[in-house]
């Protein structure tokens, strides 16, 4: 006899819908499984022929041979138990092959047949559904990712007796699931209580730096002695973010069930995410890779936040692996087993010190010698410099600020509005363009959307001689003044939005750069 | 004859053995350095022995090695070879018999016997001021040093220093700023830039002024030569300058050279308890003259120099210069220029100083600049640009 039941595999953050198709015919008894299999998609049919045994079905000793196709597609993980086992039982006659046509089954099996959650479910069900499947049937663990996709039935089971009486018609499986309320990046008392930019005091030019860079979604670098707040408000940052569009949010979730993160804590996320990787992270970790690809830290900060901490400290290698994902905005991990691409579409905010003691410039505190400091500075390639747009110090409170002004720090509520409005002005403004945001624009673009008046050209005219702005300088001035005059709600680009954006340009931050000047 | 003694004054100069009291003490049983050079082996010899006796004769590692390298040294060939060399790349060597030798330098107690020269030595004429501080020194420091060195050598003062990080580099950059010369004393060889990063520094000095060192080039930079780099920096000045100095500071060393050789020390006070200026309030309660503008140094230079250096007729002493007329500014500039000062404040705290929002402070800040009013000494630290 023969059955056909379907799977699904990953590549990258998609799924491939995968026939799991079973003969059973005279011959000796064996168990064959054929198709590009890899390791554990091999051990299936051991752990198969146990399950269904401590299930109660006897296979019968006949020659059962199983193939996955399409052959020529590598296949891994666990998700295969689960259809091969149905498959096997509808070959063998315990099921009938009809019913089993509008069904995408996936799971991994115990030896007493339980049902264990797998990673990378989103993926699967939103395969099924794009293939016009009409139910999904998988672990119980894995139900509330399967609850995001709507218009394809998911059903949870517990373990293998309860799918197939369900295929019988004599019993039912989980079909709801409740709605578990929490964020996945919070912990719990931080859920309870958000955190909010109110809670900072003073750094005025940090704050706007960051409203600005979130608003025109502009790369940023805080620079700052140790303790001045630069974790503080990089953590802050997610929280004056837009909310997740859908296509966004399924994104996202796509990314973290690949990643196998979904498991231990469902919950739904309603914020951006905010990675924060140490800097002793490897290369693989960071981009994501690994013998079987799974996202990095990259891919896990899709439409949220990738904070690098004490940017010179990461190694060189995984610095310069950042400049692909800035500009194409996902990364692409090639391995023996296939080319994976993830999406690597992040707000970039790097903080770091100004030397190896963190106290410069304050000499006073700071004993670190010039070239110390220079070679400090050189740790961060000019590439990786030239794809950030703003730059802004977070400089230690003076009392009074600590003091006074806990009324009048501003809310993040009130940060998004101005933030929304900015957004909304640039998708009107880009409509008919594939880009989103200012920080996007390409140069002829730049000469179309950031126009000068006859004043304001000339104050950027003498800007530019007085600073020495360099080309790709003075292009990221007029992109950041674009930001800034749509934050201000503002059709033209006005002078103070011009000097706000000298302000937070990148600068060498050597001092010797500057005294070259002198003896020029 | 004369050409055989500079010869000879080579030949030690390249050695690098001897401490000027040695040299001296040598002299003294030898006569001249061609002697020294002519003497049997025997002889000297006989004379290290009793010198090292008497502890006169101080040098590191085995005496066997360093004999060995004295003796095989005295080949007369080489010795002119090497010398045609060195002049050949434009580097003079000029002995305490040359009359081109500076006479300040005749006097001092650790005799200065040579020199290695690029470029030319500081006019005789001319007054000569050396601007010295901490190699780690605070923006404000770097910023005073510029200043106050630009402004002496506007009035024709000629600005020595030691071509250090810090507060050295920032005196030579003043002095090329305005045009006027300057002079750089290595603790190095003659050719070898220390440190590094001053390259560009070290060959527009070279040009605008002159490069001096005591030792043959390829020398490395010892922690040991400096202080008698410094005593050499105190030598060919009129008075010191220190900008900024830690407690325990190298500069403290050329004061203590300069006050032997009896000149004029001036220090640029700084707040009490600030670790950078603890050196030179220390000075200043010793007696040294404190420096509030270049008119302190100016109005001494004048009883010296009367001819050279002029104080211009229509001034007030100390009061800071002022280039642009503060009537002009609008009101919101005058708020803003009125909370800065000469130490670097970051815009943060001007912001919070002017209760002004950061989208207000930037136009008025980049219009300051472009006015020439306020300078930026490093990001988003502004600071004035007067004059002392």
């Amino acid at each position: 006899m023969f059955s056909k039941v379907y799977g699904a595999t990953l590549t990258g953050i998609e799924a491939v819908i995968v026939q799991v198709e079973v003969d059973v015919a005279s011959g000796l008894p064996c168990l064959e499984l054929v198709g590009y299999l890899a390791c554990e998609v091999k051990e299936a049919g051991k752990r198969v022929k146990v399950a269904l045994k401590n299930s109660n079905y006897l296979l019968p000793p006949r020659r059962i041979t199983i193939n996955l196709s399409p052959a020529d597609l590598k296949k891994e993980g666990t998700a295969f138990d689960l259809p091969i086992s149905v498959a096997v039982l509808a070959a063998a006659g315990f099921l009938s092959t009809k019913q089993l046509s509008n069904i995408m089954f996936a799971g991994e099996l115990s030896l007493d047949g339980k049902l264990n959650a797998i990673a990378g479910i989103l993926p699967m069900i939103c395969a099924a559904k794009r293939q016009k499947f009409t139910c999904c049937i998988v672990p119980k663990a894995n139900m509330a990712e399967g609850a995001f996709v709507t218009g394809i039935k998911v059903l949870g089971a517990e373990n293998l007796v309860q799918v197939i009486n369900y295929l019988l018609g004599k019993g039912c499986l989980t079909e709801k699931l409740e709605k578990r309320e929490g964020n996945f990046w919070l912990t719990e008392q931080e859920y309870i209580k958000p955190l909010d930019f109110c809670e900072v005091f003073g750094q005025k030019i940090a704050k706007r730096a960051i409203e600005i860079a979130v608003a025109g979604w502009h790369n940023l670098i805080l620079f700052g002695a140790p303790g001045s707040g630069k974790s503080m408000l990089a953590k802050r940052i997610p929280t004056i973010m837009p909310q997740l569009t859908m296509k966004q949010r399924l994104e996202l979730y796509k990314v973290y069930s690949v990643a196998g993160k979904l498991l231990k804590a469902p919950f739904f996320m309603d914020q951006r995410p905010f990675c924060a990787p140490h800097h002793t992270i490897t290369q693989a970790a960071f981009t994501g890779g690994g013998k079987r690809p799974r996202p990095g830290e990259i891919s896990l900060a899709v439409h949220g936040v990738l904070f690098l901490d004490e940017l010179p400290e990461f190694s060189r290698n995984v610095l310069e692996t950042l400049r692909e994902p800035l500009e194409e905005k996902k990364i692409t991990i090639t391995r023996t087993g296939g080319k994976n691409t993830y999406p690597a579409d992040f707000l970039f905010v790097a903080a770091m010190n100004l030397c190896p003691c963190g106290y410069y410039p304050d000499r006073s505190r700071c004993h670190c010698t010039e070239s110390q400091i220079r070679k400090y500075l050189g740790k961060i390639s000019k590439p990786l410099l030239d794809r950030i747009d703003l730059c802004a110090e977070v400089i230690s409170n003076q009392y009074e600020e600590l003091q006074d002004e806990i009324k009048e720090n501003e809310t993040s509520k009130s940060i998004q509005k101005r933030i929304l409005m900015a957004h909304q002005i640039q998708r009107k403004r880009y409509q008919n363009l594939e880009i989103l945001y200012n920080s996007q624009l390409n140069s002829t673009q730049i000469s179309q959307f950031c126009k000068l008046r006859e004043p304001e050209n000339k104050f950027l005219k003498q800007a530019f001689e007085k600073f020495r702005f360099s080309t790709r300088a003075y292009h990221r001035i007029l992109k950041v003044a674009r930001t800034i005059a749509d934050l201000d709600n503002k059709e033209e680009i006005e002078k103070s939005h011009l000097a706000q954006a000298i302000g937070y340009r990148i600068t060498q931050q050597n001092n010797l750069e500057e005294e070259k000047e002198w003896i020029r | 004859m004369d050409k055989i003694r500079t010869y000879a004054w080579y030949w030690l100069a390249c050695l690098e053995l001897f401490s000027p009291e040695f040299l001296n003490y040598i002299l003294k049983e030898f006569g001249s350095p061609e002697e020294i050079f002519s003497a049997k082996e025997k002889r000297l010899r006989d004379f290290f022995d009793m010198a090292q006796a008497q502890h006169r004769l101080r040098i590191r590692g085995e005496k066997r090695q360093w004999e060995e390298r004295f003796f095989s040294s005295r080949n007369w060939k080489e010795i002119v070879q090497s010398y045609n060399n060195t002049i050949k790349r434009g580097i003079q060597f000029i002995t305490k018999d040359d009359p081109s030798f500076p006479e300040k330098l005749k006097h001092i107690e650790e005799t200065i016997f040579w020199l290695f020269l690029l470029g030319e030595l500081p006019d005789k004429i001319l007054p000569s001021i050396a601007v010295i501080g901490s190699r780690k020194c605070s923006s404000f420091g770097r910023e005073v040093a510029r200043n106050l060195s630009a402004s002496l050598a506007e009035q024709k003062v000629q600005i020595i220093s030691g071509l250090a990080e810090g507060i050295d580099g920032a005196a030579h950059m003043g002095a090329l700023f305005a045009k006027e010369k300057t002079y750089a004393v290595l603790g190095s060889g003659i050719d070898v830039c220390y440190p590094k990063q001053h390259l560009t520094l070290y060959q527009k000095i070279y040009r605008q002024g002159g490069i001096i060192s005591e030792y043959p080039p390829k020398s490395a930079a010892i922690a040991f030569h400096f202080p008698m780099r410094n005593r050499l920096i105190a030598g060919l000045c009129d008075g010191i300058l220190v900008v900024e100095a830690r407690q325990k500071s190298g500069s403290l060393i050329t004061v203590d050279r300069g006050l032997e050789q009896g000149k004029e020390i001036y220090a640029v006070p700084g707040r009490i308890g600030d670790e950078l200026s603890i050196g030179c309030n220390h000075l200043i309660q010793q007696g040294a003259k404190l420096v509030l503008s270049v008119d302190d140094i100016i109005e001494d230079l004048e009883e010296f120099y009367p001819k050279q250096v002029k104080i211009p007729m229509n001034f007030k002493k100390n009061q800071p210069k002022k280039i642009f007329n503060n009537n002009l500014l609008e009101t919101e500039e005058k708020i803003v220029y009125a909370s800065l000062s000469l130490v670097p404040k970051h815009i943060e705290t001007i912001c919070c100083e002017t209760k002004m929002s950061v989208s207000q402070l930037y136009p008025i800040l980049i219009s300051l600049q472009f006015q020439g009013i306020i300078r930026e000494t490093q990001r988003n630290y502004y600071m004035l640009n007067e004059r002392l």
